[in-house]
């Protein structure tokens, strides 16, 4: 197992760029496509900073680019204060952070959410609470899988046993079940019980031990209860007020405990973190930052991160090749792995990467020399056109469409999930799900012709252009030069990230979008989002995503270093209520 | 026949001979199962005061597909009884039900042909997806979104009207069920309202009431909940041990979710108006949840309704929409097969023990991207099959998919013997809706669509309120909803309009 380096020093490269430091280029992407579509079109956020990339392509080892300089955060930028604070609302446990946590809690990693609860609507990532709906349907679920895992546990002796952790002396022993109370209970609801609250907790589950002559009866009914409480189904940010601050609140220790673990581990706080929580260690910035580097040295954050990009990307559950499914994944969030975690990379190595982890059946479904059965690293050759993350199959999944790949729909979703664009929807009279048109044997660049007229034009040349640059890689990431319906139809495979340059392939595609310099502010907004859950941003949203961006500047960045820049800020320990 | 019992409100009920256990149980897990050691119980509206006199019961369910591509080969050429059954009606001939059913050909919804302009009553906008559920459940405009998707009526859908007229006491007001789980669209915004069929009335106290005057009605989707929502409070025998622990675990349950309530009480106390109104909602359910454990007797009575083994959910199928290598695979599939066996078995169990009179039945997602390879061998999903990725026959083959889930719970209706005489089918009314017909699509503006709302069709089951089964009736020109609102009316409903649609269609009716 690589060493982790979340939280090393970083390199200063240099003054942070200013405003006027945009490269002539990048500045008129966003320009470009507001008045070359029909309808609304623009960059989300405002106010973004830009800058060529200095990493440029292709390092040795982990064929990212380790010498990269870094831009470190610039102290005459602040990070978000408490007036910057996100408006929020209870957060009800996604299915995910609700079966991570009852891992957590109590070792049962069976995953049954998903089957049993209703799924939330979803527009970008699944913690967005403006979207979750109670439900009939929501809360026998959620008794059922309480009931569910609370019988596995009572039924395996050793695991109950050290959950428990005394032996009762009769089936009424109030002491041992107090006792359990205090403990489990802090770590279920995430802050301490009261004396009394532990007396109320025993006075309801108590006679059902007397009841049944079995201690174990209270014990299982109270983990019913906790499985089911409010205080853990969702997270309560009640907070105090802050003085002279009308609308901010100052979340207590316990609930900025618990905002930090499901933020980077999307589950539950540790007995350890709660520790820090009552010893008032989380009150600094530096507190705060120290918890946090040690929650992101754990394995957990790296599940929790490589989620995220899935979901931002938008390669989550998307339909791959089902035998080799399970190793497609595991190469994309080896390499999140790998340029987030082990060796704490620029971020935008994640797109320079000229090494990719895979098997051999993976490697010959990519067409690539390897045939080791167990995944390693292995180098792309230099002509391949793959670099990067861009080149997975995961991602080159995203947006197929009749049983191919779709230029429109990927040129869309590297607009819209990687550069924060809105792109409009088409206009009246266009049926996106008609199939291609059967125009006697034309290739697919040539029936792509018809977007490039009247009202369709503005937009599709932003988009389809993306697309078209990535056509010699199928919908699984294979490479090929010639459809496979028409195989008179030869792919050229040339693209155009308009207003940036031309390209050829993913890896060059990744070039572009770093060299776009929009690439950061779109990061800082997509990471704000999830912060925050939730995908709509208001006014204040977006003065702390350009001030995030702003300490971003517009070179390389470590996402390591992101995520305890935000959870430092004052923001991040305090809650808005309009 | 077994001899009448009484139960401890002296309502006759007999135990349902006609219903073979084993074929009633046939759906759970797939594997017959012998006659268990599984008890009779008390429960439902007449244990709780009804009349006598057998309730009626309703169910509508919904397939999210189009009926034809150009042509179709669903609509009988003969009209009238001893219709001509196509492809795509194959299940009614296969399961045994044609004259238990009838087929309404010539439907359609109308539709604003301008991107803004506002539909016609009972109509939708140019967009197909999404906006024909309103219009046939509801019989009303969907709202519109600005990118034309959304999918929720203006008012109450059906089952929630019929259920207002005929629930009576019932522990169970309406039961939504959906059986394909999850999308397969494999985007990050798979579900939404395509996933949700059923409407309900949102007090007139809620915030949203002026914008927004219904609230959806969240389906069930794993057959596991909706067991255990069902049958909860009831013992696997009548022997003393087993009868007690039923009690102990109801006694539990209760005190647990009575405990969980009152925390919430004082957890909202300390909340803002917007966390305390989010949280009043899952309070709400909490104390539903309580309250139907109150009603569930803890042991054995003699009604003449038994529970059912318990199901396990079969594993949920993954994204599809890549290409012939997937299609053929278990992807974009979920055994939407045996999960509708397993809800067609505990709807005629929940009519049965008097649960529920009223059920919402989604069988598919509006778009249904389900694989087609799975149960009828197509290399596609259903969506794109009716995007001329297929034939017109795997088209049909999709309509008669969703028509056997559907005659299933046919099946096991016509089954049960009612005590008073007559089957549980012929008290039931029920319909069978699809997302849309063929013919003009005024979003492409072009004709030989699926993307259409004309030349739709409905099936009409059951007997009940006079409902004549078993024929085609030719329906130029009538509105959908007016087939589901004939289902309606046998039902109980004594409206004479759906939303915006009046008028039943009087040949469905004895």
């Amino acid at each position: 197992m690589r060493a982790t380096m979340i939280g090393r020093k970083t390199r200063r490269r240099g003054a942070l760029h200013s405003l006027g430091s945009w490269p002539a280029r990048a500045l008129p992407l966003g320009a470009l496509l507001a008045t070359g579509c029909t309808g609304v079109i623009g960059n989300q956020g405002d106010g973004q900073l830009g800058g060529p990339p200095s990493g440029g392509a292709g390092t040795p080892a982990a064929g990212g680019s380790p010498g990269t300089a870094i831009d470190v955060p610039s102290p005459e930028i602040p990070l978000p204060g408490a007036t910057l604070a996100a408006n929020s609302a209870l957060r009800r446990l996604t299915s995910y952070e609700y079966d991570n946590t009852i891992r957590d809690l109590l070792g049962d990693d069976s995953r049954r959410s998903r089957e049993l609860l209703p799924e939330d609507n979803r527009k970008l990532f699944d913690n967005d609470y403006t979207t979750q709906a109670t439900s009939t349907a929501l809360i026998e679920g959620a008794e059922l899988l309480a009931s569910d895992v609370v019988k596995r546990l009572m039924t395996d002796q050793a695991r109950r046993h050290a959950l428990v952790g005394c032996t009762p002396a009769g089936a009424t022993d109030q002491a041992c079940f107090q006792a359990f109370l205090t403990r489990f209970g802090r770590l279920a609801l995430r802050r301490p019980l009261s004396a009394d609250e532990v007396a109320r907790w025993g006075a309801a589950f108590m006679p059902l031990a007397q009841d049944a002559k079995d201690f174990y009866a209270a014990v299982e009914s109270a983990l019913l209860a906790f499985l089911q409480h409010p205080e853990l189904l969702y997270r309560v940010e009640t907070g105090a007020a802050v003085v002279g601050a009308p609308g901010i609140y100052k979340l207590t220790d316990w609930q900025l405990a618990a905002r930090l673990s499901y933020f980077i581990w999307g589950s539950t706080p540790d007995e350890l973190l709660l520790d820090q929580a009552a010893a008032g260690a989380l009150r600094s910035p530096e507190g705060v930052r120290g918890a946090a580097t040690r929650l992101l040295n754990d394995k957990r954050a790296r599940e929790l991160w490589s989620r995220f990009h899935a979901q931002w990307f938008g390669y989550d559950g998307a339909p791959l090749t089902p035998d080799l499914a399970a190793g497609m994944v595991q190469e994309t969030a080896a390499l999140i792995g790998r340029v987030v975690f082990d060796d704490a990379r620029p971020w935008q190595d994640l797109f320079r990467a000229t090494e990719t982890f895979i098997d051999g059946r993976l490697a010959a479904h990519y067409g690539m020399p390897s045939s080791d059965s167990t995944p390693r690293w292995v180098r792309y050759d230099a002509s391949s056109q793959r670099k990067g993350i861009l080149s997975h199959a995961s991602f080159l999944a995203v947006g197929a469409k009749f049983e191919d790949t779709s230029p429109t729909m990927r040129g869309i979703a590297v607009r819209e999930r990687l550069l924060c664009t809105t792109v409009p929807p088409p206009p009246p009279g266009v049926d996106v799900d008609a199939p291609p048109l059967d125009d006697a044997g034309a290739c697919k660049e040539e029936r792509y012709q018809m977007h490039r007229h009247g009202g369709c034009a503005g937009c599709h040349a932003l988009i389809d252009e993306i697309g078209f640059g990535l056509e010699r890689f199928d919908q699984q990431g294979r490479y090929r030069t010639r459809e496979e319906k028409l195989p008179a139809c030869a792919i050229r495979g040339q693209g155009e990230l308009v207003g940036v340059g031309s390209f050829s392939g993913p890896g060059e595609l990744g070039d572009r979008l770093i060299q776009s310099g929009e690439l950061n502010n779109c990061a800082a907004t997509q990471l704000h989002r999830f912060t925050v859950g939730r995908t709509e941003l208001d006014e204040t949203d977006r003065r702390a995503v350009e001030l995030l961006a702003r300490r971003m500047g517009g070179g390389d960045f470590r996402l390591g270093d992101l995520i305890l820049d935000v959870v430092s800020a004052d923001a991040f320990r305090h809650v808005r209520r309009d | 026949m077994s001899p009448p019992r009484k139960n401890k409100l002296g309502a006759i009920r007999r135990i349902p001979t006609a219903l073979s256990r084993r074929a009633l149980l046939r759906g759970f897990g797939g594997v017959a199962v012998g006659l268990p050691a599984l008890e009779l119980m008390g429960f439902g509206g007449r244990a709780h005061g009804q009349s006598a006199s057998p309730p009626n019961r309703f169910l509508v369910a919904y397939g999210g597909i189009s009926t034809g591509l150009g042509s179709d080969q669903v609509v009988p050429d003969t009209v009238g009884r001893n219709y001509d059954v196509k492809r795509g009606l194959k299940a009614l001939t296969d399961l045994g039900i044609r004259d238990d059913v009838s087929i309404v050909s010539g439907l359609h919804i109308p539709w604003a042909e301008a991107v803004n302009a506002t539909p016609p009553p009972g109509g939708r906008n140019r967009f197909f997806h999404g906006n024909t559920v309103g219009a046939m459940l509801a019989g009303t405009r969907c709202w519109r979104e600005p990118d034309g998707y959304n999918g929720t009526p203006r008012a109450p859908t059906c089952d929630q009207l019929v259920a207002d007229a005929i629930a009576g006491n019932t522990l169970r007001r309406v039961l939504a069920y959906r059986v394909q789980p999850v999308s397969y669209s494999g985007d990050n915004n798979a579900l939404g309202n395509g996933a949700r069929l059923s409407w309900k009335a949102r007090p007139p106290t809620d915030k949203d009431y002026a914008t927004n005057p219904v609230m959806v009605e969240e389906p069930f989707a794993s057959p596991r909940v909706a067991y255990t929502s069902l049958f909860q409070g009831f013992a696997p025998s009548t022997n003393t041990a087993d009868v007690e622990k039923v009690r102990f675990l109801l006694k539990q349950r209760r005190s647990v979710l009575d405990f969980v309530s009152d925390d919430m009480t004082r957890l909202m106390a300390t909340l803002g108006s917007a966390d305390r109104q989010r949280m009043q909602q899952h309070y709400d359910e909490i104390r539903a949840l309580e309250l139907r454990l109150g009603n569930a007797p803890a042991s054995g009575g003699d009604t003449g309704c038994m529970s059912l083994p318990p199901p396990s959910d079969p594993p949920l199928g993954t994204a599809i929409h890549s290409g012939d290598n997937v299609y053929a695979t278990t992807a974009g599939y979920s055994n939407e097969d045996l999960r509708a066996d397993l809800f067609a078995d505990l709807i005629a169990m929940a009519f049965t023990c008097d649960i529920s009179r009223s059920v919402s039945f989604m069988l598919t997602f509006w778009k249904c991207y389900m694989n087609m390879f799975q149960v009828a061998g197509w290399k596609s999903d259903m969506h794109q099959l009716t995007h001329g990725a297929g034939p017109l026959e795997s088209v049909s083959d999709s309509v008669n998919w969703h028509l056997k889930q559907w005659g299933k719970v046919v099946t096991r209706l016509k089954a049960v013997r009612e005590p008073t005489g007559g089957t549980l089918l012929d008290r039931t009314a029920m319909a069978l809706v699809y997302e849309g017909g063929w013919g003009y699509d005024p979003e492409a503006k072009r004709n030989n669509s699926a993307h259409s709302t004309e030349n739709m069709i409905a099936l009409v089951g059951g007997r009940a309120g006079g409902l004549k089964a078993g024929q085609h009736v030719k329906a130029s020109g009538k509105h959908v909803a007016q087939a589901v609102l004939s289902a309606m009316n046998a039902a109980g409903y004594k409206g004479t309009s759906l939303g915006e649609v009046s008028g039943n269609i009087p040949q469905l009716f004895s």
